[in-house]
């Protein structure tokens, strides 16, 4: 052929049209996608109480045991993590992996309490639990490895991932006060993505919103320019946590940041007494959870502006023992 | 019949090649895990003689991390220019990208400089300008070139790439899935969840594809014509023992001369270029009559010598001279300090130390975790180009992170331990007033007053790394408790990483902006800062008060007594930390003495303020009593005493002077203790409420006729007390005390024994519902009532109905 390799003017646009509309039909097939279904709360039959568990420690080794079965006895208090997650469900647990910190700076969740709850999903029949987080650190990697909760989460048998930057969506927070609209993670909101969402807050100190516990938390599970929230966070804590469907909230307040939080650094600013320590806590009503924490900080519920703002836009009690209270030692 | 040749050494070549190239691209792209690990990732920028000549002449100090370099040049005698064939990443990727450029190679008219002296000329110029103190060696060096065009451009364009080819197909019904699988694999290895970014990749790319371009006309060009490195080992190769020699059944078929990728052998295929030959072998592959052959001696015909002119010498020298100067001028005007306000990584040497030692590698950038080191451009004049600084807005120097003074081969960034390295500032944070949220809603506050928007932020605080901030709020409170809290940096303890700036809320340039400082400092040690913060609050001049005494501090109980022996022990029952004291003057011989007591608690400072408080509540720090001249201001965690010393001191002087230590204080809402609040307001006397926790401080207060010996109420540290005064009408008043018990047992104990001592004095005893009440002989009553935790009690009532009703009032609040 004389024209081998060569291409016609002709050839040239039909080629050229036929690339085009195949590379536009392809893109508008992805638009088609049908919406996926938001998630819900997931019904279960646990308690509605406020479960606290107090440990003591008296050898650093012993952490892990001790740590293991308060989260065991206070899950098993609120009626076990069976009646909540049910064979075949996709749990998600969000602890707090916000720092490139050591656990014993309580920056991030202690790993064996993230661990102990993947271990109970596992138990009541969970088919996947994924562990992840939408860290500070502009690499999630540090705060994955330092924080410990990486390997724990992996020993325990649970997926460890990182927050894919293409997954976050704008969805409309239905009766938000000040925000309306938020970039939430997919994969957190998703009802075929996740059938029980888990938060896993460590109770600190927090320059901002005066604390930072169960509610806060809510802050890793959304994109957008973060930093833009804390103008009036108070409201806006409340109006992301109307969107966000928490199934349970375990509080560690097995070593609570005093001073300096979030990011911590100093073990002078570290409690772990067994006064305002030393203790796990768990319910279905995270405004509740936050409520006692306040109270390890010494500070009324009802002066966190978020607490009360979520309390009285009907997130959950701020009278923490309104719904029932249990407390014990282990 | 000819014999046939085992061509080993063309293939070993390719092994050796294919392997370090390998070797070259693994260490790259898995940088970060391996540095953590601590590998020696950065062998192959140690490999260059060219950086590390360049480096010790320019430092003028011999580096001995580069001994790789050494052995490498070092062989090069007895192997010649072995590295650029065998080694070289550089030369590699030339040879693959000239075999993509073999047809346009057929028809270029070859009429390009060929002539092999530049690079002579080039490393001529580059070592004498090391001796002017420049060092631009590492922008010609191969290594440098090849680590930063991979690592900067090379990669984060594939990376993008494919994020965007994937992320499409990735977004399809159907077979979406298996791109979206391939995707996380891709990701998985390339580690690129978050693409990396380099600043001027465009540039890196255009110098790369202005390499491998000449691959259109020559086989590796830059090795023949610019490579000072080549140049280098090109004058040790004389001595090698693998010259190329030709045996006779040579045919000059020209085979050789073709397939030579150095263009090294003469038109009749005998003669060698000398320091041409890069030992590729393919000449002894390819030639027909195996008449190759690499020795010690070569035939004095077969060297084709490279003529250097003494002038291009001389003239090479004198423009090194001349430009050298130019290049090292500052032309930017305002950097006329040493300081150029450049961030640098950790570690970095002094600045001009830094400069004569930074080779341009890119290595740090590449290897810095959150993205943040980028090449420096033209804002540092031209000697500074291609070094590395950070950039905060894009990336922040990670407080728990060294990798980036691992790394790097020539000692510009000083190996840091991580608790050395968490000591060292880079720079310091500063505060722009006119962009900064809270700042700019306190200069707005005459017109938010009449509708207020919430202007607090404290994003930058939030993320502060050091472990005890170097950002903190100071906080202004309007009448109705609104609060604007407006943060500051604390420059000693700021250590410069960006942190800050990379998180700050305001759109565009950050609000918060952190300026380098070289060299770089140490700061101050958190033991070192705990000295005496309450001292800072005494400061020289207070107003028109010139401090006239050291600043005296007085820690902990036993230094307590020392300053006051006997009235120690009221102030010890509180959580007594220090005692600061400073005497004031001013030039009329007035005197006067400032006491700052501070407590660990804001419930003990005003637990101490109101059981000195007398006189009448001025309005000044949390709360304040002045009683003639003399002030008592409770403040956060301080209670600080003002008294007159000498002269006649008008009221209005001291409180100016007390005024003048809290505007020094951070503010703090008032804190009251949470057993004020069960007090009923109705009635209640407000300058008479005392709160304490032992029994020292109710033994000073009128009760009871009786002095109460024992600790009947069990008061101690755990517990938290509150008594205060009830007026009803004229001359009728009572006092009412409230204890918090830990737990209610002993709240029961104390009812219980405090119910048998006023029984032991024989008073009458009543009882309506749980409250008990005795009646003393001149008619005072006394009722104690308990409920929880709590134990309320009310003294020297005239009327018996006024107590109960109180209790009763005080149960309806517990």
């Amino acid at each position: 052929m004389k024209n081998k390799g060569k291409i016609s003017r002709r050839g040239f646009l039909k080629t050229g049209i036929a690339v085009g509309a195949g590379v536009y039909g392809l893109s508008y097939l992805s638009t088609i996608k049908k919406k996926p279904k938001l998630k819900q709360l997931k019904k279960h039959n646990l308690k509605p109480d406020l479960v606290v568990v107090h440990g003591s420690l008296t050898s650093a080794n012993e952490e892990a045991i001790i740590v293991n079965e308060m989260v065991r006895r206070a899950v098993s208090a609120l009626g076990g993590m069976r009646k909540l997650v049910s064979n075949g469900d996709k749990v998600l647990i969000k602890p707090n992996i916000a720092w490139n910190q050591a656990p014993e700076f309580a920056a991030n969740t202690n790993p064996y309490v993230v661990a102990a709850l993947i271990e109970l999903c596992k138990d009541a029949g969970a088919r996947s639990v994924k562990v992840m987080d939408h860290t500070c650190s502009t690499n999630p990697e540090t705060s994955y490895n330092r924080s410990g909760i990486a390997s724990a989460a992996i020993q325990a048998g649970a997926k460890v991932s990182y927050v894919n930057k293409n997954r976050f969506r704008d969805f409309v927070i239905p009766d938000g006060t000040v925000l309306n609209l938020w970039p939430f993670y997919e994969e957190m909101v998703y009802k075929d993505e996740v059938d029980v969402l888990i938060n896993v807050p460590i109770a600190k100190q927090h320059g901002t919103s005066r604390l930072s516990m169960g509610l806060k938390n809510v802050f890793g599970m959304i994109g957008g320019d973060r930093g833009s929230l804390h103008t009036d966070i108070h409201a806006k804590i409340a109006d992301l946590n109307k969107f966000v469907k928490v199934d349970l909230t375990v509080l560690d307040a097995f070593r609570i940041l005093k001073k300096n939080g979030p990011t911590g650094g100093r073990l002078d600013d570290v409690d772990n007494s067994p006064g305002n320590a030393r203790r796990i806590i768990v319910s279905t009503d995270p405004v509740a959870i936050d409520a006692y924490g306040a109270t390890l900080f010494g500070i009324q519920p009802k002066d966190v502006g978020y607490i009360r703002k979520s309390h009285e836009e009907g997130l959950g009690e701020m009278d923490y023992k309104l719904r029932g209270f249990e407390e014990f030692h282990l | 019949m000819k014999k046939k040749q085992n061509n080993w050494p063309f293939y070993t070549r390719r092994v050796i090649q294919f392997i370090s190239f390998s070797l070259f691209l693994y260490l790259l792209l898995f940088l970060d895990p391996l540095t953590e690990r601590d590998a020696s990732v950065n062998v192959f920028l140690r490999m260059s003689p060219l950086s590390a000549i360049g480096a010790m002449m320019a430092a003028r100090k011999f580096i001995f991390n580069y001994w790789p370099a050494f052995l490498i040049l070092f062989l090069t005698i007895p192997f010649g220019r072995y590295f650029c064939a065998w080694i070289c990443p550089l030369g590699t990727t030339i040879d693959i990208t000239d075999g993509f450029f073999a047809g346009f190679r057929k028809y270029a008219r070859k009429s390009v400089y060929d002539g092999r002296r530049i690079k002579y000329y080039l490393l001529a110029f580059l070592l004498l300008s090391l001796l002017l103190g420049l060092q631009c060696a590492g922008w010609f060096d191969p290594l440098s070139i090849a680590t930063s065009v991979f690592a900067m451009s090379i990669h984060p364009y594939i990376v993008h790439l494919g994020d965007s080819f994937f992320g499409y197909l990735g977004n399809i019904p159907f077979f979406g899935h298996v791109f979206s699988f391939f995707h996380t694999f891709f990701q998985d290895v390339l580690f690129a969840y978050h693409a990396p970014f380099f600043r001027a990749h465009g540039i890196l790319l255009f110098v790369f594809i202005l390499i491998i371009t000449f691959g259109i006309v020559l086989r590796r060009y830059w090795c023949r014509n610019i490579c000072p490195m080549g140049a280098l080992f090109a004058l040790f190769s004389d001595w090698s023992f693998f010259k190329r020699n030709v045996s006779s059944t040579c045919t000059s078929c020209g085979l050789c001369v073709e397939k030579c990728g150095m263009g090294a052998i003469g038109s009749d295929g005998k003669s060698t270029k000398e320091g041409e030959c890069i030992l590729c072998m393919t000449c002894r592959k390819v030639c027909p009559e195996h008449s190759v052959t690499f020795r010690r001696q070569q035939p004095p015909i077969q060297k084709y010598a490279i003529d250097l002119s003494r002038r291009a010498f001389v003239v090479s020298g004198i423009t090194s001279a001349a430009i050298i100067p130019f290049l090292k001028l500052n032309y930017r005007k305002k950097i006329n300090k040493e300081n150029v306000s450049v961030i640098r990584p950790p570690g970095a040497v002094n600045e001009k130390e830094f400069l004569a030692r930074c080779i341009r590698c890119g290595e740090c950038m590449k290897v810095c975790k959150t993205n943040g080191l980028h090449p420096v451009l033209l804002e540092y004049g031209i000697d500074g180009v291609w070094t590395p600084q950070l950039i905060p807005r894009i990336g922040y120097c990670d407080y728990g992170c060294v990798l980036c003074t691992r790394v790097c081969p020539s000692g510009a960034i000083k190996r840091l331990p991580l608790e050395e390295k968490r000591w060292v500032a880079l720079g310091k944070a500063r505060i722009d007033h006119n962009r900064c949220i809270p700042w700019v809603g306190y200069s707005r506050l005459p017109e938010l007053k009449k509708e207020w928007q919430d202007f607090n932020c404290g994003v930058c605080e939030e993320v502060c790394p050091v472990p005890t901030k170097a950002i903190h709020f100071n906080t202004y409170v309007d009448e109705q408790g609104r609060e604007i809290r407006r943060p500051f940096v604390r420059e000693d303890v700021c250590v410069g990483c960006g942190f800050c700036e990379k998180v700050c809320p305001v759109l565009g340039t950050s609000a918060i902006v952190v300026e380098g400082i070289q060299p770089q400092t140490t700061v101050k040690k958190e033991r070192d800062l705990k000295i005496l913060p309450s001292g800072n609050f005494l400061p020289k001049t207070l107003g028109n008060w010139k401090r006239i005494t050291e600043t005296k501090a007085y820690e902990g109980k036993e230094k307590l007594y020392e300053y006051i022996n006997g009235g120690a022990e009221p102030y010890l029952s509180y959580s007594f930390i220090r005692v600061t004291n400073a005497e004031y003057g001013d030039d009329t011989g007035k005197e006067i003495l400032i006491d700052i007591w501070e407590f660990e608690t804001a419930e003990d400072a005003f637990g101490v303020f109101t059981k000195d408080r007398a006189g009448i509540d001025i309005k000044l720090g949390n709360r304040a009593a002045l009683f003639e001249n003399y002030l008592c201001i409770w403040n956060d965690v301080y209670c600080i005493k003002v008294e007159p010393r000498q002269g006649d001191i008008p009221a209005g002087e001291i409180t100016a002077a007390g005024k003048s230590v809290i505007d020094l204080m951070p503010y703090k809402k008032e804190m009251l203790p949470d057993i004020v609040r069960y007090l009923p307001e109705n009635n209640l006397v407000k300058e008479s409420l005392k709160f304490f926790h032992k029994k020292i401080i109710l033994d000073n207060i009128f009760i009871s006729d009786n002095f109460i010996e024992e600790n009947v109420f069990h008061l101690s540290e755990q517990t938290n007390a509150v008594i205060a005064e009830y007026e009803y009408g004229e001359e009728v008043s009572l006092l009412l005390m409230l204890v918090k018990y830990p737990d209610s047992n002993i709240a029961s104990s104390a009812l219980e024994d405090a119910i048998q001592l006023w029984r032991a004095w024989g008073e009458n005893e009543m009882v309506t519902d749980a409250i008990h009440t005795f009646q003393s002989k001149n008619a005072y009553s006394t009722s104690f009532l308990r409920e929880k935790h709590f134990l309320a009690a009310t003294f020297l009532s005239k009327n018996r109905e006024e107590g109960e009703k109180l209790l009763k009032s005080v149960l309806e609040k517990l």
